[in-house]
């Protein structure tokens, strides 16, 4: 999962001076997380709503 | 990047063990894909020489050699191979050596001799795919020593997966560099000598555009021996990264190139007509390359030429015509910078990638071609003879990229890490990442990079290099802290996680479908809609985005049902697109679909198939939450059966639509039961009405119960409506207890019996009161309806 601190070029496509400012991003992927938590072993299972992995967790 | 850590130590040496060193150069961004082992487990194999053969008596393809191990005596060994000469060194597998694939060494007869061990090539030895007969050791190996000693097979090779803007690492030199830094310790070059020059002959380097090759060097090297046999520790050190031996010119360039990160070209001199012309492709013109792929130029392309045609695609990969053979005695070995942006996706074009390409478009260090070429020319000398002339050398320094000294700012750095550290500290990290340090009357340095570090242009850059060598996990933690604020939470609102509860609570499960669907599935669902078409949708089945959820929540329910799934109850919330006079307008839906029986099959009930008024019911049940009066009116879709499709309307605003899905469609679709579908306005949805208090009656209720007859097409809604608008006042409820077709009801008709329950908040209502409101009301069903009383 990648972050960091934004780019100052990409403040510069809008107009923050990179001086004054600094940035963070970062992108988890949910499903990815999930993954890691309960243990699920294959990212397409997100999808394809099967009901035998839908019952298995109770909100 | 793959390379063997003992060639790594070679160069620097820092004091940990192989794991600490891989988990260091992750940690530093270069992370580390995986490790091998040099060689696969094998034990009992030691260096022998062949003192003495003779044929084997009893077969033709054997014979039957001594061997000396240095043990007292010699081993008697019976071998097959075609190669095995008197004085050979070879490795020997002794009695109760176990070698990869499982193959153990045992005193054995071959055709009545006896064979105390076995002789072995590089492929019984895990090292090589294939082998043409026995592995040759060098004339000076030591008889008796261990092979995995020897070779030092305990090495392991490390894999880095590099980020494209540490080109500087793709060589065992630059990951050394990165190594000596974060451990503090210094490095050393590979010691080298520069060849002597032993003719004077040159070939002319011409160079269209200085911007495409801003340095271009060159040697020619005569009376070459092309078959001379690599160096077994060079083969190795090749081997480990993962490259096969391929003549002893080839397997330099490419030591070169992984050593140092240069890539070089042999050409066969002979081949060359003229001189060397680096310039770009006349468009159509041929080149057959070295892989025997044909390629056609275009005028954008660099080519290295001579004087009469093309004769290797530059940076990338030589020509069949010009490739040194076995048979070449001259060579022209080329060393040259190109610009990276000139070959970037060059390579890819004509559906190439090579350790070249990879390199040249990643960028070359521009100040290491004499040095690079200089290494080769030694090795090749040592290796395969020769008499290097004098350089050839077009250099246009102006066109080679400059390193701008770029000023690093100590309040910057600072501020940006979070943590303000000692400025010698951070000169020492500087001095060892080879960056040159001025130091500025202000705040902070003027750093020059070094040349091979091209990928630092800014003060982010550098600030970035000085977070990366004090460590990543060293910054310091701070919690971000944020006010918080007191919202009001408004009680007109109704939280969409409730409705989403309520569908669970029920027995539906929560689905997630992507927002572009199949075309063809999309145009049966709503043959009227213009869905929006993607330009690049990632599969052909997934082109349009959808203008309604049913379609992946049919495609779901499908895939279920072909999982023995017969009972499936699935919502989602999402978007749906539709195309609004040429703007995008999305909107959120709430929609699910149900097939299968009502409830779960199970002993305390008899269950049976889900119906249209089971999801009526589902539906009235989050209508309920809203605290809103809705409307389920008769109503027509395309996708829906005719006689089962309803409109939820309140007020005179249609908020959705539900029914049974086409049997037509059902069929075409593939399913073999009744599927239901309902699709709601999500926004809408949450609009609540809030509770007004209403005083309870001191009085009594009254119930009567009252059945009439009436056409079957009669919707029963309008005849409750009916009823109510009699007495409003003190009609309270009405509903309906039994519905009836069959004996003694005309087919055509229905018996409908409802309850009405009477209170007036004010007094006890008197029967007379009562009887009177329910005559009214029979009139008004047989005035509107032409309903009768049942007897």
């Amino acid at each position: 999962m990648g972050c960091g601190m934004i780019h100052p070029r990409v403040f510069g496509f809008v107009d923050i001076d990179s001086d004054k400012y600094s940035g963070f991003a970062f992108g988890m992927g949910v499903e990815r997380l999930a993954m890691l938590r309960y243990g699920i072993n294959d990212l397409r299972l997100f999808f394809e709503n099967d009901l035998r992995f839908l019952r298995q967790f109770t909100g | 990047m793959r390379f063997s850590e003992a060639w790594l130590r070679e160069f620097t040496d820092p004091a940990i063990d192989t794991g600490l060193l891989v988990e260091q150069l992750t940690m530093a961004g270069l992370e580390v894909d995986g490790i091998d082992s040099a060689a696969p487990s094998f034990n009992d194999v030691v260096v022998g020489k062949v003192d003495d053969i003779e044929p084997h008596p009893d077969a033709d393809r054997l014979q039957v050699c001594q061997v000396a191990v240095g043990q007292n005596e010699a081993l008697q060994i019976v071998c097959g191979a075609n190669n095995v000469r008197q004085g050979m060194k070879v490795p020997v597998a002794l009695v109760g050596a176990e070698l990869p694939g499982g193959l153990t060494i045992k005193k054995s007869e071959l055709r009545g001799v006896v064979s105390l061990g076995m002789l072995c090539s590089e492929k019984e030895l895990g090292l090589a795919e294939s082998a043409d007969g026995l592995m040759a050791l060098p004339g000076d190996a030591p008889e008796g020593s261990d092979i995995r000693t020897y070779f030092d097979l305990d090495d392991t090779v490390i894999e880095l997966d590099l980020t494209p803007n540490r080109a500087d690492c793709l060589s065992v030199e630059g990951v050394a560099r990165e190594v000596a830094a974060l451990n503090k310790i210094p490095w050393k070059r590979t010691a080298s000598e520069a060849v002597q020059i032993s003719h004077p002959d040159v070939l002319s380097v011409k160079v269209d555009n200085p911007h495409s090759c801003p340095r271009y060097l060159g040697r020619l090297v005569k009376s070459v021996n092309p078959r001379a046999d690599t160096p077994s520790s060079m083969k190795e050190r090749l081997r480990r990264s993962g490259l096969r031996s391929l003549g002893p010119l080839v397997d330099v360039t490419n030591y070169v190139l992984l050593e140092l990160g240069q890539p070089l070209h042999a050409f066969d001199r002979d081949k060359i007509e003229g001189g060397i012309r680096v310039r770009n492709g006349h468009p159509g013109e041929k080149l057959l390359l070295l892989n025997d792929q044909e390629i056609v130029l275009d005028d954008d392309t660099l080519v290295i030429a001579d004087d009469k045609k093309a004769l290797a695609l530059a940076g990338i990969m030589g020509g069949n015509d010009s490739a040194v053979t076995e048979n070449t005695t001259d060579i022209f070995l080329e060393c040259a910078f190109f610009t990276p942006s000139i070959i970037m996706g060059k390579a890819r074009q004509y559906g190439l990638h090579t350790d070249s390409s990879h390199r040249f478009e990643r960028g070359v260090d521009p100040e290491l071609q004499e040095r690079a070429l200089d290494r080769a020319m030694e090795l090749i000398v040592a290796i395969c003879g020769g008499k290097p002339g004098p350089y050839s050398q077009y250099s246009q320094s102006s066109a080679v990229p400059q390193q701008k000294p770029i000023p690093l700012r100590q309040t910057q750095l600072n501020k940006i890490l979070g943590l303000a550290l000692d400025p010698t500290i951070i000169q020492d990290m500087l001095h060892r990442l080879g960056m040159q340090v001025e130091d500025d009357s202000q705040d902070g340095w003027l750093i020059k990079p070094p040349s091979y570090r091209f990928d630092i242009a800014i003060e982010a850059d550098l600030i970035e290099e000085i977070a990366r060598i004090h460590g990543y996990n060293n910054l310091p933690l701070t919690k971000a802290s944020m006010g918080t604020e007191l919202k009001k939470d408004s009680e007109a609102i109704l939280d969409s996680e409730r409705i989403k509860d309520l569908l669970v609570h029920r027995d539906y499960q929560e689905a997630i479908t992507y927002s572009f669907v199949d075309q063809s599935l999309q145009n049966k669902l709503a043959p009227d809609a213009l869905p929006i078409v993607l330009k690049n949708p990632i599969s052909a089945d997934l082109s349009v985005m959808r203008t309604t959820l049913w379609g992946g929540l049919i495609q779901a329910a499908q895939r279920n049902r072909n999982r023995q799934q017969d009972r499936i109850r699935l919502f989602e919330t999402g978007l749906r697109f539709e195309n609004s006079d040429g703007k995008i307008v999305q909107k959120k839906m709430l929609s699910g679909l149900a097939l299968g029986q009502v409830e779960e099959e199970q002993w305390g009930i008899t269950t049976r198939d889900i119906d249209f008024f089971d999801v009526k019911s589902d539906i009235e049940a989050i209508l309920n939450l809203t605290g809103r009066t809705f409307e389920f009116a008769h109503a027509k879709h395309p996708a829906l059966h005719p006689g089962q499709t309803a409109a939820i309307l309140t007020g005179n605003r249609r908020l959705g639509v539900m029914g049974m899905l086409h049997p037509k469609l059902e069929e075409s679709v593939g399913f073999d039961s009744s599927v239901f579908l309902f699709e709601l306005d999500a926004e809408s949805l949450l609009q609540k009405s809030m509770s007004v208090f209403q005083p309870l009656s001191k009085f009594p209720r009254v119930r009567r119960d009252l059945a009439v007859i009436v056409d079957d097409k009669v919707a029963v809604a309008e005849l409750m409506t009916s009823i109510y608008a009699v007495a409003p006042e003190i009609i309270k409820y009405v509903t309906i207890f039994d519905l009836y077709r069959g004996e003694g009801v005309e087919s055509s008709e229905k018996s409908v019996a409802f309850s009405l329950l009477f209170e007036e908040p004010s007094r006890t209502l008197k029967d007379a009161e009562i009887d009177s409101v329910v005559s009214d009301i029979l009139t008004s069903l047989f005035d509107m309806f032409n309903a009768r009383l049942r007897d």
